[in-house]
């Protein structure tokens, strides 16, 4: 029964946050998310300008922020809806490709200057992809997100049954004792409590979760803030538990206790 | 009363041990089946994370004028001088390293030559934008460059100017018989997509 509790838990934990779309969406405007990736692809366009020979002004508002926004949105839709909906870069390109035409006018321009001007349209595409959708890890990514999706119904659904049925038993085998129900279920939801709270400062103290860095400020700032929820969620359960747990114990004891050492005394 | 209480509280405790019983076998149970996964992911998490609370002791760089080499050797990526060419009105960060980050701020020293004041061959290259070094075009023999550390003042003379190729560039000679700064950039100064040509700019320490 403790083991279907811990389950049916995490389960519920991991469906209200990280698996849940809207407060993934949530919890990237709550951090600033779309602020912080448009700034960061932006400044990589410029990384490229400088050895190009062209004038950064070709890379002025050449995206937009809602275009960031549709973006990224369109990424997590992919991953929680199992589509997918390309990013298209074709704006950026057409975009591009005038502004460097203009500046371009009247010069001349070499076979390999065309050449190259079009390895700096593809390489600004090619960092705004990266940037906004990491488009270099996002075959895996989805590939182990809908695994785990298909695992965490696929727990959901045992643990679920599993549950009803120790219910049951249990049920069944207290139907003489009925305070005993109460105990061992008290029993399980202490060591639920128990195994949540011993989890959540083993990940505390291994692991430094303020100074995780992946990918990218932005994304790292918002995986930090999504882990400390986890984590502050699971400490909640866990005391919860624990206190439930504790009560659904001493309570029923005692009164067990209370009426068996009347019955005693009576006799 | 009290044996009540008593009797309730040894019947808790019971249960206590019980639960925690169960919790450490499932606890057991995972380090069992997934401790390795566990253990995979927990070094995978801490090589991403960086480690900013620790306080890091800032060493002073300083040169050892016997040894011509410097003590505690700037951190890669920051900056460490600026260099100065009155000639051409520049005045720029040196950073320690070459990654498109740092030339985007200002001038790169490549890690694999000597420091200035070494006494040895010193390689820095800057794009040849107009705010880094598109004037290099008007530089002439004899101008001075001026380079201020965070551990000393170090004044060249421009001796020769050399145009290369890209990969030429990449081999610019190391030695350490006697200082000499080689700054170069992309050329020609205005072009568009790839300079295949580098312009170097030779100084001595005066």
């Amino acid at each position: 029964m403790a083991f279907c509790l811990i389950s049916l838990i995490a389960v519920n934990i991991s469906k209200t946050t990280i698996l849940d779309k809207n407060y993934v969406l949530n919890k990237i405007e709550k951090t600033g998310y779309y602020v912080k990736i448009y700034s960061f692809v932006t400044e990589n366009f410029k990384n490229h300008i400088q050895q190009s020979g062209l004038d950064e002004s070709i890379l002025e508002d050449l995206i937009s922020q809602e275009q960031v926004i549709q973006d990224t949105n369109k990424i997590i839709t992919n991953a929680y809806n199992n589509v997918h909906e390309e990013v298209s870069t074709a704006e950026i390109k057409e975009k591009l490709t005038k502004r460097i035409e203009e500046q371009t006018r009247g010069m001349l321009v070499t076979t390999n200057q065309k050449e190259e001007i079009n390895k700096f349209i593809d390489d600004i595409c090619n960092e705004y992809l990266v940037g906004i959708a990491h488009f270099n890890i996002e075959k895996g990514f989805y590939n182990t997100f809908n695994t785990i999706q298909n695992v965490i119904e696929v727990l959901n659904k045992v643990a679920l049954i599993g549950l009803v049925v120790c219910i049951v038993l249990l049920i069944a085998i207290c139907k003489n004792r009925p305070y005993k129900f109460f105990v061992f279920t008290g029993v399980s939801m202490l060591a639920s409590g128990i195994f949540f709270t011993f989890i959540n400062i083993f990940i505390n103290i291994k692991i430094n979760v303020q100074a995780i860095t992946v990918l990218n400020e932005a994304f790292s700032f918002t995986l930090r803030e999504v882990i400390e929820t986890i984590l502050n969620v699971i400490s909640q359960k866990g005391i919860l538990l624990l206190i439930v747990g504790l009560l659904f114990i001493l309570i029923p004891t005692a009164i067990h206790t209370y009426i068996k050492n009347k019955k005693y005394l009576v006799e | 009363m009290r044996k009540i209480i008593l009797k309730t509280l040894k019947a808790t405790i019971i249960y206590i041990i019980v639960a925690l019983f169960i919790s450490g076998g499932f606890l057991l149970g995972i380090k069992l089946f997934a401790g390795a996964q566990i253990d995979d992911t927990i070094t995978l998490a801490n090589l991403v994370t960086i480690e900013t609370s620790q306080k890091q002791e800032i060493k002073e760089t300083t040169l050892n004028l016997e040894t011509k080499m410097l003590q505690n050797y700037p951190d890669y990526g920051t900056q460490y001088a600026t260099i100065e060419i009155p000639s051409i009105d520049l005045d720029l960060p040196i950073y320690f390293g070459n990654t498109l980050e740092i030339l985007k701020k200002g001038v790169g020293h490549d890690s694999g030559s000597y420091f200035p004041g070494e006494g040895g061959s010193i390689i820095m290259m800057g794009h040849n934008s107009s705010n880094i070094f598109r004037r290099f075009g008007e530089l002439q023999l004899g101008d001075e460059i001026t380079i201020k550390a965070n551990y000393g003042e170090f004044k060249y003379k421009i001796t020769d100017f050399q145009l290369i190729s890209e990969k030429e560039g990449e081999k610019l000679p190391i030695q350490k018989d006697k200082e000499l700064l080689m700054l170069y950039t992309c050329y020609p100064f205005v072009n568009i997509g790839h300079a295949t040509q580098r312009y170097v700019v030779f100084a001595e320490l005066q």
